[in-house]
C-alpha cells in the first residue's frame, strides 16, 4: 500500500489541465444559476442581500455533484481505476488525491466568483470575508461526499438523478452550518466558531468517506 | 445463531411456524392497545382528545428509527460475514421502514393541525423524520438500480452504513438549526415525564407494531427467496 | 519458480469457473491461455495479479504469496489488461510518462526513444491518443513492456488489433524475453503460433440444470 500520493496527484493535475473547460463550465453554471434565482426572487437588492448565502451554497452543492462525475467516469470506463489499484496504490489514496486536485481546481474560479457575488448582492466586506473563509473551509467536505455519490452510481447508466437522491441527506448538516448566521459577525470581521465547526465536519467526513470509498472500490472490481 | 439459518428452507419452515402465533399476538395486542388508548387513558389538559393520536404516532416514530438501525446491523453482517440472508433482509425491511416513516409524518401532521394550527411545522423531530424518509428512499432506489441483484445488495448495504453513521450528526444539526431559527417555541414534543397510565397503552401499541413488523418482514423475506429461486431457474434456462 | 498457482477455486454468478486449478511456471517459458469468450482467461489473469481473490488456494510470485508482499509485488510483474488505460486527451508520450511516474520507473531519454521506436511509435509520439487506431493504441500499451524491466509478463489479449507485421515483432519480443529468463503468461482467444510455447485450454463453465428444491445454502441465492 503506497502512501506516496505525489505521482497520483501529478497525474490528476495533468489530466485536469487538459480539461480546463471544466473550470469555465463550473463558473458559468454557477453564475447562470445565480441569475435564474435572481430572476425568481426579484430585483430588490435589499431582499437579495438577505437570501444570497443559502442560494450560493446550494448552487455550489449542485455544481460540485455534477462536476464530480468528470473526475471518476473516464477513469472507470477506460480501466484506469483498476490500473491504479494493481499498481499498488491504496483505494484511500486514489480518492484522497482526486479530492485534493478537485479542490485545487475548483477553488480557483471562486477567487473570481466571490467579488462578482459581492457586486451582485451588495455584500459588506465583513460578510464577504466570512463567505470566502466558509467556502475555503467547507468545500472539501462537499467534494468528499460528492465523490462517494459518484462512486456509488458510476455503474448505473440509466438513472443519473439517483446520484442526487442518495447523497442529499448527507449534505443537510453542512448546509445547516454553512448558512447559519451569528450575531458575533457584527463585532469582529469573521465568525471563528463557524469556521471551527466546518473544520470539524471535514475531519469527521474525511475518514468516513475514505473508508466507504475503499469498500465501494473493492466492490466495483467484482 | 447464524448456523440455524444456514439453510434457507429451514428458515422458511421456522418462519412459517411462527407466523400464525405472531398474527394472533398482533391482533390481541392491537385491539387491546386501541381499547386502552380510547377508553382507558385520560385526555390531555391542553390538547384534549387529539393527544390520543400519540399512541400511533410515537410507536411509528420508534419503529421507523429501529428498522433503520436493524438495516444498519444487517448491512454490517452482509459486508463482514457476506451472509445472503442479511442482503435479503435489507430489501425486506427497507420499504417497511419507509412506510412507518411516512405514517409518522402523516400522523404527526394530523396531530399538528389542531395543536399548532398548521399541517406542517419545521419542528426538529418532524424535519429529521423527513430526512430519514429520504435515507430510506435512497437505499430502496439504489438496491433496485442494478441488474445484478448482488451488486445492488452490496451498494445498498454500504449506503445504509453511511446513513447510520451520519444519522446522529443529521439529527443534531437539524435540532441546532431549529433552535437557531425559531425563538422559544411551544414545542409539545419536548418530552415531559409521561404518566404510567399513558405509558401502558403506548407499550401495548408498540408491542402490536412489533408483531406486525415481524410478520410483514417474514412475508417479504419469503417472497424475496422465492423470487430469487425463480431468477435462478430462468437464468439456467437461458444457458 | 516464478509463478505458482496452487489449487484455486472460484465461482461467479453460481457458475464454477475454477476448481482446483493449478499452474507452475519456471523461467524461460511462454504460456498461452486459450479459450472461447467467457472461459475465464481474463479472470485467471486478474486472480494472478491480485485484482480478484480466489475462494481458496493461493498464488505465489517468486515464491512469495501475492497477498503478503504488498507494494514490492508490483515491481515483479507487469500486467497489461484488456482495456488499455489510456487517456484520450493526452499524447502518447504524456500517457507513457504518467504511467512511468506512477509505476516508479526512472526513465532516461535513450530508453524512452528506443522503446517507442520498437513499435514504430516514435514519430507519432506527440499525437493525441484519441486520434489513433486501435492497433496503435495496443502498441502503446505494449511499449510499457520495454520500459519496465521485470521477469513476469502478464498480458490479456496482446495480439488484438495488431497487423501481421506488428504480430511478428511482438512474437520476437516474447522470444527474446524468454531467452532472458523471463516468463510470459498471455491470454488469447485465438491460437498464436510461437515456437515452444505451453498451451493451456480453458473450457467455459458447464451449464447445470438447477432444481430449486436442491438449493440448500444461502450462497446460491446471492
Amino acid at each position: 500500500m503506497k502512501i506516496n500520493m505525489i505521482p497520483l496527484i501529478k497525474r490528476e493535475i495533468k489530466l485536469s489541465i487538459s480539461n480546463l473547460g471544466l473550470v469555465i463550465s463550473y463558473s458559468s453554471f454557477f453564475l447562470l444559476s445565480l441569475l435564474i434565482f435572481t430572476f425568481g426572487v426579484g430585483p430588490d437588492i435589499k431582499q437579495l442581500n438577505t437570501v444570497y448565502i443559502p442560494i450560493i451554497w446550494i448552487i455550489m452543492l449542485f455544481a460540485i455533484i455534477l462536476i464530480s462525475d468528470n473526475f471518476l467516469l473516464s477513469d472507470f470506463q477506460d480501466g484506469s481505476l483498476k490500473e491504479l489499484q494493481y499498481l499498488g496504490y491504496s483505494e484511500e489514496s486514489i480518492i484522497l488525491s482526486k479530492t485534493i486536485v478537485m479542490y485545487l481546481i475548483l477553488i480557483i474560479p471562486h477567487f473570481f466568483l466571490i467579488p462578482v457575488f459581492s457586486i451582485f448582492y451588495d455584500i459588506s466586506f465583513n460578510n464577504l470575508v466570512q463567505l470566502s473563509l466558509d467556502i475555503v473551509v467547507g468545500m472539501p467536505s462537499l467534494i468528499l461526499i460528492s465523490l462517494i455519490a459518484s462512486l456509488l452510481t458510476i455503474q448505473i447508466k440509466r438513472n443519473k438523478v439517483l446520484q442526487f437522491i442518495i447523497i442529499m441527506p448527507f449534505y443537510v448538516p453542512i448546509i445547516i452550518f454553512t448558512t447559519s448566521n451569528n450575531e458575533s459577525i457584527l463585532y469582529s470581521s469573521f465568525d471563528l466558531n463557524k469556521i471551527l465547526i466546518l473544520i470539524g465536519f471535514f475531519l469527521i467526513t474525511l475518514p468516513i468517506t475514505l473508508l466507504i470509498g475503499k469498500l465501494i472500490l473493492n466492490e466495483i472490481n467484482k | 445463531m447464524m448456523f440455524k439459518f444456514a439453510n434457507p428452507n429451514k428458515f422458511v419452515k421456522i418462519s412459517e411456524l411462527l407466523f400464525p402465533y405472531f398474527n394472533i399476538l398482533f391482533l390481541i395486542s392491537f385491539i387491546y392497545g386501541l381499547y386502552l388508548s380510547f377508553f382507558n387513558s385520560p385526555p390531555d389538559y391542553l390538547q384534549g382528545e387529539t393527544v390520543r393520536i400519540m399512541y400511533i404516532h410515537v410507536p411509528c416514530a420508534w419503529f421507523s428509527l429501529m428498522l433503520y438501525s436493524s438495516i444498519a446491523i444487517c448491512s454490517f453482517f452482509s459486508l463482514v460475514f457476506r451472509h445472503t440472508l442479511a442482503d435479503i433482509a435489507i430489501r425486506a425491511i427497507a420499504p417497511l421502514g419507509a412506510s412507518f416513516t411516512i405514517a409518522t409524518l402523516i400522523t404527526g401532521s394530523i396531530w399538528g393541525k389542531p395543536t399548532w394550527g398548521t399541517w406542517w411545522v419545521w419542528d426538529a423531530r418532524l424535519t429529521s423524520e423527513l430526512v430519514l424518509l429520504f435515507l430510506y428512499v435512497g437505499i430502496i432506489s439504489l438496491s433496485n438500480a442494478f441488474e445484478q441483484k448482488s451488486k445492488g445488495d452490496k451498494y445498498a448495504a454500504i449506503l445504509s452504513l453511511v446513513g447510520i453513521v451520519n444519522l446522529p450528526i443529521i439529527k443534531w444539526s437539524v435540532d441546532w438549526w431549529n433552535t437557531l431559527h425559531q425563538p422559544a417555541s411551544i414545542s409539545k414534543f419536548s418530552s415531559p415525564s409521561i404518566d404510567t397510565i399513558m405509558l401502558v397503552p403506548l407499550f401495548v401499541m408498540t408491542l402490536s407494531f412489533l408483531f406486525l413488523s415481524l410478520n410483514i418482514i417474514i412475508i417479504r423475506i419469503k417472497s424475496e427467496i422465492i423470487q430469487r429461486k425463480i431468477d435462478i431457474l430462468n437464468s439456467s434456462k437461458i444457458n | 519458480m516464478i509463478l505458482e498457482i496452487i489449487s484455486i477455486n472460484l465461482s461467479r454468478n453460481k457458475k464454477i469457473i475454477f476448481k482446483n486449478f493449478s499452474l507452475k511456471a519456471k523461467s524461460k517459458e511462454i504460456i498461452t491461455l486459450i479459450g472461447r469468450n467467457g472461459s475465464g482467461k481474463t479472470t485467471l489473469l486478474e486472480l494472478v495479479v491480485g485484482v480478484l481473490q480466489p475462494e481458496s488456494g493461493s498464488i505465489k510470485i517468486n515464491n512469495i504469496n501475492i497477498r503478503e508482499i504488498g507494494e514490492h509485488k508490483k515491481k515483479q510483474f507487469i500486467y497489461l489488461p484488456y482495456k488499455d488505460a489510456l487517456k484520450e486527451d493526452l499524447t502518447i508520450s504524456e500517457n507513457l510518462l504518467i504511467w512511468a511516474n506512477l509505476a516508479n520507473i526512472v526513465l532516461n531519454q535513450e530508453l524512452f526513444k528506443k522503446s517507442l521506436e520498437y513499435f514504430s511509435l516514435y514519430k507519432i509520439k506527440d499525437v493525441v491518443v484519441g486520434k489513433l487506431s486501435q492497433g496503435q493504441k495496443k502498441k502503446i500499451s505494449l511499449t510499457k513492456l520495454l520500459l519496465k524491466k521485470c521477469s513476469l509478463w502478464i498480458l490479456d489479449e496482446p495480439f488484438n488489433s495488431l497487423d501481421k507485421e506488428s504480430m511478428e515483432i511482438l512474437k520476437k519480443l516474447f522470444l527474446s524475453h524468454k531467452k532472458n529468463d523471463g516468463v510470459v503468461l498471455l491470454a488469447s482467444h485465438i491460437d498464436i503460433n510461437i515456437k515452444n510455447k505451453i498451451k493451456i485450454f480453458l473450457k467455459p463453465p458447464k451449464k447445470s440444470l438447477v432444481k430449486t428444491n436442491t438449493i440448500d445454502n444461502w450462497e446460491e441465492l446471492r
